[in-house]
């Protein structure tokens, strides 16, 4: 399995959400409608970046499009741990 | 974008870097005060580097390099391996001066001085080795051969479909050159998302030394998935590129690079877009334009206005049910939009008032004095124009204040007062009026010596009982100066005339209130607005004039029987208490007023109050103010004028001028009341000064 997702609810009513493995063109249209529900579901989703291995313009563009929708539903998208690769393009690409 | 161009990009540049220079000097002076929270000297290191990010952008590489070494410090400060203490905040306070210098000599497009380089290597050892790191030797670069190339990569929709990502050939030209700044977009798309669709776009400023052809070379793989344009960018005149300069621009703006991860962070936890979209939504909320498009803008308004008053004349007496109901809907949409531009005038008065903090702290330690200085009402809004005219007159104020006004350490000390000086400086609307009060609790005038020197130079009769208020107003004389010594701060009288002439030509008022050794407070009553005013008609003789909204208190109709008017004399009974006025037909040579009752305006100015009696009380109009042409320009209390609905010509009387021409001296503050018979000592004059 190129990826994982380990979920957890919080006592706040927000989502955590752990990946781990890839996070680029292979897995991106299963963690869109994952995410999309999620984001639906839960005022407040957290994203735990710190287990994912490979990450691309793919990758960068699904947090894109997911932090839009969650601002457009007054939702929050967090993601936390942006160590290695997703760190490395997030600077690559000016941010 | 075809009106954009690479000089008015430069030029937004220099106001944005006098912006963030602003904010640089306010945390440097708040660190000083005892603020050293993380936000603080973050902000600091913010101001920093985005005119470090955005100098380089334009070629200004002296100012990356110089910036850079203040930049290493700050991060030193931020990461707590340097420690904050006052040589450190005087140096940074003299790099910001310096900053501040160069970039004012790349505006002017001015090679550097010798004394200004020697300056820059100066600060950089005070700075100490945070200057020396050789990554400013890097940035600096050798620019023989260099170009700046604006690249925009418009990825087709199929690129990732295709086993291809941007990122792995921009890592390759960053690997090649220098990324100067990136701009990475993305489309929303129209329908559903497709996560295997590309919707991405990249503008980039790239430094390299590479030909076009070598650029091309780098995307060659995705070159049939893309469309690329590569541009030169002319760094002096051309407008190629200016699009991605623009943004590359506003990217700095928003912070780049690693050091602001932190903040990035904090702007997604919040559920807000990533940093790419917060410019975006800085460019949505915040419009920056020249103000005279403003003032353009504004004067269409008051066309507007006049032309609405003309048709609310044409209507009175035709009116329908539905055309009054009409009528008074555009009337109210017509002021709507005309509060909406007077509101895009105005700024808060806070903005301008830090600029003073820093002018107290350096003259108060040329002159070894300690002095507080505060400012209550920064909320205030003020009309940009009123600022700007404002300004100087305060900085005089806070000069003077210092300089003869605060007293030193030791003085204080031993006169019981705190060894610290305080200023004070105050702003808030009063009955439709700008009041801002100046302040000190220095040694306050000396009367006695301001009464001789008058009296030396002739100003104020040798014999005459002269008004406290009278005496203190003298300072306001051009030359006027009871110091011995000529300072280079104060002393040779030049300035407090500069403040009253200020004050005046904003039709403003200003008094002051001193006591000897317990400090000294201005007030100053300005307009709300210059433009456009609610005026208050009469009419004298067969014209009409205007007469200020916030200058009237009140209307009265005087039974002749009431009035005193003997050998120059004038003045009325008012509910107890002593009016002077003055006859406006006689004093404009329209004749003498019908018999009978008289029609008196009482108006106030400079907590003075007198009473103009004229023909006929019109009524309340928006007035748009008009200058003078230069014939009427240097009367004596006529400021300006306007059109009324009806065509006719009003000129506006200037009340602050014409009190002050017809100086009214009262003597015993109280009336006799009616039927007493007046006191002998109690005299009120009219007096024509002119």
């Amino acid at each position: 399995m190129r990826m994982k997702i380990i979920r957890k609810k919080n006592n706040d009513g927000s989502v955590s959400l752990s990946l781990i493995g890839e996070f680029n063109i292979y897995t991106v249209r299963k963690l869109k409608d994952l995410l999309e529900k999620e984001i639906d579901g839960a005022a407040r989703v957290n994203l735990d970046l710190a287990g994912v291995t490979g990450f691309d313009s793919a990758g960068y563009q699904l947090m894109e499009y997911a932090s839009m929708v969650a601002t457009k539903r007054n939702g929050a998208l967090e993601l936390e741990n942006k160590g290695g690769e997703v760190s490395k393009l997030y600077a690559l690409f000016g941010n | 974008m075809s009106t954009l161009n690479w000089e008015s990009i430069k030029e937004t540049f220099f106001t944005e870097s006098r912006e963030n220079l602003d904010l640089m000097e306010q945390s440097i002076l708040a660190l000083e005060n005892g603020d050293r929270d993380s936000e603080t000297i973050n902000a600091l290191f913010r101001s920093v580097h985005t005119i470090k990010g955005s100098s380089g952008m334009f070629g200004f590489d002296h100012v990356v390099r110089f910036t850079h070494g203040v930049e290493n410090m700050l991060q030193k400060l931020r990461n707590g391996s340097a420690a904050i203490d006052q040589d450190l905040l005087d140096t940074l306070m003299l790099c910001h001066d310096h900053i501040r210098k160069l970039l004012a000599n790349c505006q002017e497009g001015s090679a550097l001085d010798a004394a200004t380089l020697r300056r820059g290597s100066e600060l950089a050892g005070l700075l100490g080795d945070a200057a020396k790191e050789p990554e400013i030797l890097n940035t600096a670069g050798n620019d023989v051969g260099q170009m700046l190339w604006n690249i925009t990569i418009s990825p087709g929709a199929e690129l990732f479909r295709h086993g291809l990502d941007p990122a792995n050939v921009i890592a390759c030209i960053a690997n090649a050159g220098e990324i100067r700044s990136i701009v990475t977009r993305f489309h929303e798309p129209a329908g559903v998302m497709d996560p295997e669709t590309c919707y991405l776009g990249f503008d980039i400023i790239y430094k390299s030394a590479a030909s076009r052809e070598d650029l091309e070379r780098y995307f060659e793989f995705i070159r049939d998935d893309c469309e690329i344009t590569f541009s030169a960018v002319d760094q002096q005149h051309g407008d190629n590129g200016a699009r991605g300069a623009e943004a590359a621009l506003s990217m700095h703006q928003s912070g780049t690079g690693d050091e602001n991860n932190g903040t990035r962070l904090q702007h997604e936890s919040a559920g807000r877009k990533t940093a790419r979209n917060g410019v975006e939504k800085h460019s949505d909320s915040v419009i920056r334009m020249k103000s005279e498009k403003i003032d353009r803008l504004l004067n269409h308004v008051g066309e507007l206005v006049i032309s609405n008053a003309s048709i609310l004349q044409l209507a009175r007496g035709k009116v329908g049910t539905d055309l009054d109901d009409s009528l008074e809907n555009m009337s109210r949409l017509i002021e709507n939009i005309r509060e909406s531009t007077m509101n895009m005038r105005v700024v808060p008065f806070g903005e301008i008032a830090t600029r003073f903090n820093r002018v107290a702290r350096d003259l108060g330690r040329e002159l070894g004095k300690e002095v507080d200085f505060i400012v209550e009402g920064g909320e205030t809004e003020i009309d940009k124009s009123i600022m700007d005219m404002i300004v100087d007159p305060l900085m005089h104020m806070i000069r003077n204040s210092i300089d003869h006004g605060i007293e030193t350490g030791k003085e204080r000390a031993s006169m019981g007062k705190p060894r610290k000086g305080l200023i004070r400086l105050a702003a808030c609307h009063e009955d439709g009026l700008l009041v801002i009060e100046f302040s000190d609790d220095g040694r306050g005038l000396d009367s006695e010596r301001i009464l001789a020197r008058a009296r030396q130079k002739g100003l104020l009769p040798a014999d005459a009982d002269v008004p406290e208020e009278e005496i203190h107003r003298m300072i306001f004389n051009a030359g006027f100066s009871t110091k011995e010594d000529v300072t280079n701060l104060s002393g040779r009288g030049v300035g407090m005339d500069v403040v009253w002439k200020n004050v005046e030509s904003l039709r403003g008022s200003i008094s002051i209130k001193s006591e000897k050794g317990k400090g000294t407070l201005f007030r100053i009553e300005l307009p709300l607005t210059l433009a456009i005013i609610d005026g208050f008609i009469v009419e004298i003789g067969s014209s009409k004039y205007v007469i200020p909204l916030y200058s009237v208190t009140e209307c009265i109709d005087i039974d002749s029987g009431n009035l005193h008017d003997n050998e120059g004399c004038s003045y009325v009974d008012l509910r107890g208490e002593v009016l002077p006025f003055v006859r406006l037909d006689e004093l404009f040579g329209c004749g003498q007023g019908a018999a009978g009752n008289l029609n008196i305006v009482v108006v106030e100015n400079a907590k003075r109050r007198a009473g103009l009696a004229v023909k006929r009380f019109v009524g309340e109009n928006q007035t748009v103010v008009k200058p003078l042409g230069r014939l009427f320009s240097r009367h004596p209390w006529i400021s300006g004028f306007t059109m009324l609905g009806t065509g006719e010509i009003a000129m506006m009387l200037d009340v602050g001028k014409l009190l002050q021409n017809y100086r009214i001296r009262a003597v015993t503050p109280k009336f006799p009341l009616a039927g007493d018979h007046i006191d002998a000592g109690a005299h009120v004059v009219v007096q024509n000064n002119q």
